[in-house]
């Protein structure tokens, strides 16, 4: 033990009397593990974190498909109901629904997330109430629904944790509730941990899910629920699957013949954490494997300084060995000293990543929106010790092997030339850090292009000038009140007299906003192009007259919606051209009947009066899809679309003449006097909206960038270190050949082709890596493909160009070698 | 002055001066020097006397601080750095006292280098002068072998056989068997003997005397000149008083 002690001494020793090479080999690593622990660290608050409730790798969450294979948004009471009977495998399985409603306590109130579940949701969770209990299959009965169970978050906002709280009441959406009882501080279901969406995260209650006889039949349209379940014990996932996909093949078969809607035929599922996490699980690894790829750099450019002291130390180690020092003696030396700098190098890299953490927690919370807070903790610092130490046995395993087999000592040696091995063993390192370094670049490089592609998408739509507000409805206000007469109308009206203010629309969607966004699927009777009887599956949007003046898109067809167009006069609809496409090949669209949204009135069926220009709809990167845009003004309370569009979520589009950010605060003002509800909405320009649609890309860009710059450096640097010392062992040679006639031009080239050499060789491993690994990066991908040959050759030209640069120095020392000052040295 | 044509190198009046922190050291002051096609000069002198400066300056390795030479008849004294290069690699063959041979190079590559410097030169050609020069030494048979694998006396034989690949016009050698046992030195000084019979003009740095008078002159240097035998035996006599 003294003996260690003493060797790490010794290292330090060594490490102060080199402090050149100890920032540089610090700094270096640091960089690497920094990067990790950082990444670490948003992994394990992502993917790792624990859930709150019990065992909860047992949890399921089972998913329907229908008999063409399409996948079904939930599941119907009557189904669930068979599986609770006889499903083997599970233990439980609740069935919940979620809705935005408005809570009302004393003379406050906000908007929370409202989870409607079967009665045995918390015990399928297996979590119990901090306070009071929770509801009972008797509640679920229609009449007796009115309790309610809330989060910590609202017990501790509005009853400041007064335990008497239960019995009190509160109203959601205006209707009475009950309060039996409160949950745990950290729980929620579902399951949201982020703070992006303030609402939802800490706001939710929960109250029986009303059993309506409606729902217990296959009589109607089905109401589809969430599933959650739990596996009994020792079952696996496979078994569960298996038993549930032969019952669902059971009960389909008993579903009443003439069943007009898509029967559930087959089951899949997934365990709820896999659920909650795979949206981020495969960009989350792909940047994890950035960065090892970074530190696998760092190490190996460490490794190749720590292999070139050791070369240099060649003959103290022949004298230790001559002197009695075991093999296993001198190889603990050498560690000691990769030990030494990747123990303070870890401490460096600890700060860089909270820095780095502190600059992308914005960006990250605002992308990752399960996670509350992202920090670096015990967990992240515990694995950060191992790693340190994994970091100094990789850093100096080969410098290590190179010392335990240094020859006991020799005389003067005649030779110009260093030993093959070492060489060989420094080249193969740095081939592997330009091959590591290539795939990162080329990573970096696709993301760029992705990037810019997207800015340079053709939108088809004007985004200067604009500023868009979104809001949720309250819509308990307006239940037995037109929204569109009471709200809208006056809405638009104040905001058009605004100053400076050219148009104003409001629409249930505006283009590149992913905040709210209705599908319409209307399923046909037999298999038909034409809409009237064919399965009809589009975006459906409702908006006003202006939309088209405020964000300037063409119409290829017929018009936009117009003044004209009221609840009096012939319902219309505009498409896209995806849903023209789609639904009338033969390009006649003009006038073509939809369905008729009037329920319980003679009303003509709607007509397509325009085909508008494909917009972008939720993200730049999706694909554009078919669009049905109906006119917000011919919609009155009782049409089937009503509730769907106007009565939830609205944005307010808003074209200025001037600087829109100037607006900001009139149009705020304006809401909060229409709607108190309406004052702390999001209101940001349009322009926003497009940067923020590209978040995905940008982040990962960032990340990449930063990445690939890094290992770009350390590969750069590490390159011109071996070349220099490589050059400086040549010393000797370089004069001989200069002696022998050599010009300082064939020098140049001798260490410029090496370098050029081991350039190559790096690159092309790093081509083959790139192929390998590119598919991972390609969900980031836009109208690039992560072969792209052209990112390939550029990535390479600069590395090579920057490879040669750094290799020109050492180069060019060598060249100016005097022979004579190197030849009298003997 | 009208230089006879056998002569190769002509010297006359040839200085060098080191300058180190203010201070000047005279390692050559005034050195005439004549070396005919042929001759099989040596140089010799106590430690320091500026055998191996003078050796430097005569293989354009280094640059006089004053005086002329003439190589072949044509002034080299200030030629620029290339210029020299391509002499150095036409007209001189150098063989060093630790032979200088690359480790990473086979014996063949070795031998080859200095012809890889004289743009134009066909392969076939290079192989050619390559085995004449290694059959010359005796050591054709060790073509593929890395210098590591040879003795000592085997690789001062290749560093020679490297010096003669380019057809040089004169071999300078720098103490030759400095690094060599007396057996290997000997062979070494035969192999020296024989190449001169056959026609090359040599000039050898050695400090040691028996090997020196296997040389058709002797130039003997101290102190930077060059002076006779008998002034030379007066001057060491003189310091070794000096210094009892």
């Amino acid at each position: 033990m003294t003996n260690l002690l003493n060797d790490l001494r010794y290292a330090l020793r060594q490490l102060r009397k080199s402090p050149g090479f100890a920032l540089t080999a610090i700094l270096i690593l640091a960089l690497g593990i920094g990067a990790n622990a950082a990444m670490f660290t948003v992994l394990n608050a992502v993917l790792l974190r624990p859930l709150p409730y019990a065992n909860v790798n047992r949890l399921i969450v089972p998913t329907m498909f229908d008999n063409h294979g399409e996948r079904m948004y939930g599941a119907g009471y009557p189904d669930i109901a068979e599986w609770q009977k006889r499903a083997h495998t599970l233990s439980g399985i609740a069935y919940v629904t979620d809705e935005s409603r408005f809570m009302e306590v004393a003379h406050s109130g906000e908007s929370v997330s409202n989870v409607q579940s079967s009665a045995n949701l918390f015990s399928v969770l297996g979590v119990q109430p901090q306070i009071g209990r929770t509801y009972s299959l008797e509640e679920q009965s229609p009449g007796h629904e009115h309790v309610v169970v809330l989060s910590d978050a609202l017990w501790t906002k509005y009853f400041h944790r007064n335990p008497n709280v239960l019995g009190q009441t509160i109203k959601l959406d205006g209707d009475s509730y009950t309060v039996i009882g409160v949950m745990p501080k950290a729980f929620s279901y579902p399951f949201s941990g982020g703070q992006t969406r303030a609402s939802a995260a800490d706001s939710q209650v929960w109250a029986p899910l009303p059993l309506k006889p409606d729902v217990m039949t296959r009589a109607g349209f089905p109401s589809f629920y969430s599933l959650i379940a739990r596996l009994k014990p020792g079952v696996s996932m496979n078994a569960a699957q298996a038993d549930l996909n032969n019952l669902q093949h059971t009960i389909a078969k008993e579903y009443p013949a003439g069943y007009q809607y898509p029967v559930p035929t087959s089951v899949q599922t997934q365990s709820y954490r896999s659920q909650l996490t795979r949206q981020y699980q495969p960009s989350l690894l792909v940047l994890e494997a950035a960065c090892l790829m970074l530190w696998l750099i760092a190490c190996a450019n460490v490794a190749g300084l720590l292999l070139v002291r050791a070369s240099a130390r060649q003959r103290q180690i022949a004298v230790r060995a001559a002197l009695g020092a075991g093999r296993s003696r001198l190889v603990w030396q050498s560690l000691s000293e990769g030990l030494l700098i990747s123990v303070v190098a870890s401490g460096v890299g600890i700060g860089l990543a909270a820095v780095a953490l502190r600059v992308f927690r914005h960006a990250l919370l605002q992308r990752i929106d399960i996670v509350r807070d992202i920090h670096l903790n015990w967990p992240v610092v515990f694995a950060l010790a191992l790693f340190a130490v994994l970091t100094a046995v990789v850093c100096g395993i080969l410098p290590a092997l190179i010392v335990s087999r240094i020859p006991a000592l020799q005389q003067g040696n005649t030779q110009i030339s260093a030993g093959r091995r070492q060489k060989h063993l420094r080249e193969g390192l740095i081939v592997f850090e330009i091959a590591l370094s290539l795939t990162l670049l080329v990573a970096c490089g696709l993301m760029l292009r992705t990037l810019y592609d997207l800015r340079h998408e053709p939108l088809g739509i004007r985004t200067d000038h604009i500023v868009t507000a979104n809001f949720d409805i309250p819509s308990y206000e307006y239940r037995n009140a037109n929204v569109v007469a009471q709200l809208y109308q006056p809405m638009l009206e104040r905001t058009r007299h605004l100053p400076d203010v050219r148009a104003a629309s409001l629409s249930t969607t505006v283009p590149l906003d992913d905040s709210f966004f209705v599908q319409l699927t209307m399923y046909g009777k037999k298999k038909s192009t034409d809409p009237r009887n064919a399965s009809v599956n589009a975006e459906l949007g409702a908006t006003t007259a202006d939309m088209q003046r405020v964000f300037g898109f063409r119409m290829l067809q017929g018009r936009f919606f117009n003044a004209q167009d009221t609840v009096t006069s012939q319902p219309v609809i505009v498409v896209n051209q995806a849903f023209a496409k789609a639904y009338w090949p033969d390009g006649r669209v003009l006038g073509q009947p939809f369905t008729n949204w009037r329920t319980g009135k003679k009303s003509p069926r709607a007509i397509v009066a325009g085909v508008m220009d494909d917009l972008p709809q939720r993200s730049l990167a999706n694909k554009r899809g078919p669009q049905v845009l109906i006119c917000v003004c011919q919609l009155e309370p009782e049409d089937t679309f009503y509730d769907v569009t106007a009565s939830h979520h609205m944005q307010l589009a808003v074209r200025t003449r001037e600087n829109p950010e100037v607006v900001i605060p009139e149009i705020r003002t304006l809401l909060g006097q229409l709607a108190p509800q309406l004052r702390g909405i999001k209101i940001e320009t349009m322009d926003q909206v497009v940067e923020d649609s590209m978040g995905d890309q940008n982040l990962a860009a960032h990340l990449l960038e930063l990445f690939g710059g890094t290992a770009l450096i350390i590969t750069l640097a590490g390159l011109y270190g071996s070349l220099l010392y490589a050059v400086s062992l040549r010393r000797r040679e370089m004069a001989v050949r200069l002696a022998m006639g050599a010009q300082r031009g064939d020098i140049l080239k001798i260490v410029l082709s090496r370098a050029a050499i081991l350039l190559v060789i790096g690159l092309a491993a790093g081509t083959a890596i790139s192929f390998a690994t590119g598919r991972y990066l390609q969900s980031y991908l836009y109208r690039v493909h992560s072969g792209d040959p052209a990112t390939l050759l550029v990535a390479c030209l600069l590395f090579l160009t920057c490879g040669l640069l750094a290799a020109y120095l050492p180069a060019r020392r060598a060249a100016m070698t005097e022979p004579i000052e190197i030849l009298r040295e003997e | 002055m009208a230089i006879a044509e056998q002569s190769l190198i002509h010297i006359e009046a040839l200085t060098k001066v080191f300058y180190t922190d203010e201070i000047e050291t005279h390692a050559l002051s005034g050195i005439h020097l004549n070396i005919d096609r042929g001759e099989y000069v040596a140089i010799s002198g106590p430690s320091g006397c500026g055998k191996s400066t003078l050796l430097s300056i005569l293989g354009l390795l280094d640059t006089p601080s004053g005086g002329s030479y003439l190589l072949n008849t044509r002034p080299v004294e200030n030629l620029s750095f290339a210029e020299r290069s391509r002499i150095r690699n036409q007209e001189i063959g150098f063989i060093f006292q630790s032979f200088n041979l690359i480790g990473d190079l086979t014996v063949y590559e070795n031998v080859e280098l200095p012809l890889t410097y004289r743009s134009g030169m066909p392969a076939a050609e290079r192989k050619r002068r390559v085995d004449e020069s290694l059959g010359r030494v005796g050591m054709a048979h060790r073509l593929r072998h890395y210098p590591s694998q040879l003795s000592g006396g085997q690789q001062q034989r290749v560093a020679v056989a490297r010096a003669l690949a380019g057809s040089p016009s004169i071999l300078l050698a720098d103490e030759p068997t400095g690094n060599l046992d007396s057996r290997n030195g000997e062979a070494v000084m035969e192999l020296l003997k024989e190449l001169h019979k056959d026609g090359a003009t040599i000039c050898m740095v050695t400090h040691d005397p028996r090997f020196a008078k296997l040389a058709d002159r002797e130039v003997h240097l101290f102190d930077g000149q060059v002076v006779s035998e008998e002034d030379l035996r007066r001057k060491l006599a003189a310091e070794r008083e000096l210094l009892q």
